[in-house]
């Protein structure tokens, strides 16, 4: 059993949000050590929760509105950010990934979650990615790869934990 | 008691459902001018879209209509196209596309009960403070849809949007191993399925208690099974007709306050979904599905369109017990590729079967080179527009003469929307975050 998941999120037809997966894509071609497990969840981002029910480090890769210009990349605790629910429509189609990390949260799941946030120009349907998330990516990895470097010895070392 | 005589409602947009859709009510001097269901997303024109594309891709595209349906857009597609080219398909075809079915009903069954229906039944806004109070009970919706999700998976090729499934049969059988591990899974589910039908049945009480007799329209007939996949198009007023008459059983017709169309038949508006399978087809109920509707204190046929939400929990038993005897039937016989041979033909088909929210229309023309001419898809909450429309004029005055407040109206009008399960489009996920200084 992996002791790092890297997840992706978000909609591959939806603009910026397809940055998720497209980091996760360029993780592939990356030597990971053998504890790096890379999920593509795509939109699903309730499917994302049963990752969280193990004592493990979970990076999620999403598109981020966090006031900052398009294309920045920001690593940061899920626990340290107040992650809004922005649509108010509860939905099969609409479960977002901050329903999720609440849900997670509330159920009191054990994983350790860090997000790595871009900012996205537009997640309108319809459009490729922008230039600045496109740019962003390598800009992503390199984040991702150094929680990995940071993590992977002591998640290496430790018991391989149990997925339900 | 309410002491207004003369409000508006306007809620903007229905929560819990999928997609965008208006709750728009004027009542004056406690009398009701005006009430409905506005729909207010643009027309997405999928029938546009396979004009002049191949037999080929007819089903992966129609797949796209729906995130949550897409194993059975794929199968009405596959269905009319193999109609319209006079294709027959195996016995190991059709109990693998029924297992398909099994998979999609499941999930999407299990998803709308525990996170879109549950909190209107326990007083909560989202499913959220239930995760705190209850986290086994979304574990155990977790688990059933990851169930379905593999499910899925294993027949299809891949969870959403199937890639095995073709006009003819399939590209890849799954393994026999596979369909073994499934079978395991299912069985060990079976007390998930238990205490979803005991959860379900000790909230039902919540559900209003409301009646409306309609015309209920779902597939019916077949072979003595619970009909989902095939069989003929079962009206509760007129029997059964072949699905070629799917148009007369339709009548999409537009109307000013929506930009879906409506649909009626022998009513001002007909219901399609769980109720209107269960009612027409109680009869075909097997142990599981029989337990579970006593257990919910269902009986055919019933008229509280809120009772929809029980029918899926009740199809949520039905159908693990059929999984598992189609499961049986094709490892008994072995599983093995079948090559799929097909030669494209001008025609015209119909397929027809029945999606979580109802049953589902697809049409094509072909023509010589098996390219669509034309295609029509009658999805179903498009013909559960006018039924809810109906619906909400008669429990809006019902509430009114008993003196309930706008905001019990407003919850019981909202909760009504939400028992029909409507699907009216698919959304961006997208993080807001502000940190926390």
């Amino acid at each position: 059993m992996k002791g790092i998941r890297i997840i992706g999120v978000g909609n591959e037809m939806a603009g910026d949000d397809a940055v998720g997966p497209a980091v996760i894509e360029a993780l592939r071609g990356r030597a990971l050590p053998e504890c790096v497990e890379l999920i593509c969840a795509g939109a699903d981002a309730l499917g994302v929760l049963e990752y969280l029910e193990d004592d493990v480090s979970v990076v999620i890769v999403d598109a981020a509105r966090m006031a900052r210009a398009p294309g920045n990349v920001l690593t940061f605790p899920a626990a340290n950010a107040k992650v809004n629910i922005v649509a108010d429509a509860w939905s099969l189609h609409g479960i977002g990934l901050a329903h999720v990390l609440k849900l997670a949260e509330q159920m009191r799941l054990p994983a350790r979650v860090t997000i790595v946030g871009i900012e996205p120009a537009s997640v309108q349907p319809g459009q490729g990615m922008s230039l600045a998330a496109v740019a962003a990516i390598p800009k992503a990895v390199d984040s991702v790869e150094s929680i990995v470097r940071s993590e992977c010895e002591a998640a290496c070392a430790a018991p391989a934990p149990r997925r339900s | 008691m309410t002491t207004e005589k003369t409000f508006d409602i306007n809620v903007h947009h229905v929560t819990r459902v999928e997609g965008h859709g208006n709750i728009v009510v004027n009542v004056k001097n406690g009398k009701l001018e005006k009430c409905e269901l506005a729909i207010v997303e643009a027309p997405r024109f999928f029938e546009a879209f396979l004009r002049g594309r191949s037999w080929k891709e007819a089903a992966l595209i129609t797949s796209r209509i729906c995130g949550i349906c897409s194993p059975g857009h794929q199968l009405t597609s596959l269905k009319a196209t193999e109609d319209a080219m006079g294709i027959a398909v195996s016995e190991q075809t059709l109990l693998l596309r029924k297992l398909m079915v099994a998979g999609s009903f499941l999930q999407s069954h299990v998803l709308h009960v525990y996170f879109l229906v549950s909190p209107d039944l326990v007083g909560q806004p989202s499913v959220i403070p239930l995760a705190s109070s209850m986290p086994d009970v979304v574990k155990r919706a977790l688990k059933l849809k990851k169930l379905s999700n593999d499910i899925c998976d294993v027949v299809g090729g891949r969870a959403v949007h199937p890639i095995t499934m073709i006009p003819g049969g399939f590209t890849k059988i799954p393994a026999a191993d596979d369909l073994k591990k499934l079978r395991d899974r299912i069985v060990e589910a079976i007390p998930d399925i238990i205490a979803t039908v005991e959860l379900v049945a000790a909230l039902a009480g919540k559900l209003p208690n409301f009646t409306r007799e309609t015309e209920y329209i779902s597939l019916g007939g077949g072979n003595g099974e619970f009909p989902l996949y095939d069989g003929q198009i079962c009206s509760s007023d007129a029997g059964l007709t072949p699905d070629k008459n799917y148009r007369k059983m339709t009548n999409e017709r537009v109307v000013r306050h929506s930009s879906s169309k409506h649909t009626a038949v022998n009513r001002s508006s007909y219901m399609v979904g769980a109720l209107a399978r269960c009612n027409n087809n109680a009869g075909k109920f097997n142990a599981t599905g029989k337990k579970a509707a006593a257990a919910l204190g269902y009986t055919a046929p019933c008229f509280n369109p809120y009772f929809n939400n029980v029918c899926q929990v009740i199809e949520c038993g039905q159908i693990v017990e059929d999984a598992l005897g189609w499961i049986d039937k094709l490892l008994a016989t072995g599983l093995k590729e079948e090559p799929v041979s097909v030669k494209p033909r001008a025609g015209t088909g119909v397929g027809c079967t029945e999606v979580p929210r109802g049953i589902l229309y697809h049409e094509y023309t072909y023509d010589d080179n098996g390219m669509v001419v034309d295609a029509n898809c009658i999805i179903p909450t498009g013909q559960n527009l006018a039924n809810i429309d109906a619906d909400m004029k008669k429990l809006v005055p019902e509430m009114i003469d008993a003196g309930k407040s706008k905001d019990d109206i407003t919850f019981a009008l909202e909760m009504l929307v939400r028992a029909y399960d409507p699907c009216i489009s698919c959304s961006v996920h997208l993080l807001d975050v502000q940190f926390v200084e």
